[in-house]
C-alpha cells in the first residue's frame, strides 16, 4: 500500500528567533489593502433575513392594495346594463313594451 | 491556551477595534503568530513552507474578521480553524505527501487511550501503518486531540462539527486503531 503520510517523531520545533524572520505584518496589511474586501455574502443574507418579515409584509399590503384599487376603478368604469363582452346584450327593460 | 473571562472580554474588545481599524490587527497577530506558525510547521514539510501558509492564515483572518462572532471558544481556535484549512488547501492543490508531527510518549499515550498493551513491534512502523489505514480527517482528529491534546470542544470548532460528532468521531477511530493494533500483533496484515 502507497503511503499517506509522512511521520516526524520528535522533531525539534522551529526556534522563535527563526519564526520572527517569517513575521511581517506590513506584508499581511498591504496584501489586504490590496485585496479590498467586498461584504461578505452571508453578512447580506443575515441583514436581510432581520428585515424579511417587514418586507414580506409591505409587499402583502401592496400587492392587497392593489386589487382594491384595480376594483374600485373597474367598478367605477363600468355601468349598470353595459354589455362586458361583444356576445352580451344590453338588458331592455319589460315596463317600455 | 486557557483564557480568563477577562482576557476573553479584552481580546473581543480588541476584535471590534480590529473590525474597523485594520492596524489593530497587527496587536492579535503579533500574540498569536508563533503559535500559529508552530500549529502549521507540525503538519508540513519545511519552515519556510510554514512561513507562506501562516502568511495567508493571518491574511483570510483579516478578510474575514467583519464575520467574525464569539462562540464560546478562544479567538485563538478561529486562527487554528483558519490554518487547518489552509494546510488542507495546501495538500489538496500540491498532492505531497501529508505531514504528522508526533513526540516518542504520544505512541502511548495513543496505546493507553485506546487499551492497548505496549506492542513489541517497532512502534513507529506500526503507527505508519495505522496511520495508512486512517482517512485525513481521523488523522487531524488524532493529531488534535492526542498529539496536541486538545479538548472535544476546540477540536469541534477546529474541525467545523459539533461536539459530539467529535467525541463519536475519536471513538470510532480508537476502535479502528485496537483492531489494526490487535491485526497486526496477532499476525495479520495492516
Amino acid at each position: 500500500m502507497a503511503k499517506k503520510y509522512k511521520l516526524k517523531v520528535g522533531n525539534k520545533p522551529t526556534s522563535e528567533e527563526e519564526v520572527k524572520q517569517f513575521k511581517n505584518f506590513d506584508r499581511v496589511l498591504n496584501q489586504y489593502r490590496r485585496r479590498k474586501p467586498s461584504q461578505p455574502v452571508h453578512l447580506i443574507v443575515y441583514r436581510l433575513n432581520k428585515h424579511l418579515p417587514l418586507l414580506i409584509l409591505i409587499i402583502i399590503f401592496l400587492v392587497i392594495a392593489y386589487f382594491f384599487f384595480v376594483k374600485q376603478s373597474e367598478d367605477k368604469t363600468s355601468q349598470p346594463g353595459t354589455p362586458k363582452s361583444k356576445n352580451e346584450q344590453p338588458v331592455s327593460s319589460p315596463l317600455k313594451e | 491556551m486557557h483564557q480568563s473571562e477577562k482576557e476573553i472580554q479584552d481580546e473581543l474588545a480588541i476584535i471590534q477595534q480590529a473590525k474597523k481599524d485594520p492596524e489593530v490587527f497587527g496587536f492579535l497577530y503579533e500574540k498569536y503568530y508563533s503559535a500559529i506558525f508552530h500549529f502549521v510547521e507540525r503538519r508540513v514539510e519545511g519552515a519556510s513552507v510554514a512561513g507562506d501558509l501562516v502568511s495567508q492564515v493571518f491574511l483570510k483572518a483579516l478578510m474575514n474578521l467583519p464575520g467574525y462572532k464569539f462562540k464560546g471558544v478562544p479567538f485563538s481556535a478561529w486562527l487554528y480553524r483558519i490554518a487547518s484549512n489552509q494546510v488542507n488547501e495546501y495538500y489538496r492543490s500540491s498532492q505531497r505527501e501529508r505531514v504528522v508531527s508526533l513526540e516518542p510518549y504520544h505512541f502511548q499515550s495513543l496505546f493507553d487511550e485506546a487499551e492497548l498493551e505496549k506492542p513489541k513491534l517497532d512502534q513507529e512502523e506500526l503507527l505508519i501503518g495505522i496511520l495508512n489505514e486512517l482517512e485525513e480527517a481521523e488523522v487531524q482528529i488524532l493529531e488534535l486531540r492526542f498529539f496536541e491534546e486538545r479538548s472535544f470542544k476546540e477540536v469541534a470548532f477546529i474541525l467545523g462539527i459539533t461536539e459530539n460528532h467529535a467525541k463519536v468521531k475519536t471513538y470510532r477511530i480508537l476502535d479502528k486503531v485496537r483492531k489494526l493494533v490487535q491485526g497486526s500483533v496477532y499476525g495479520k496484515k495492516i
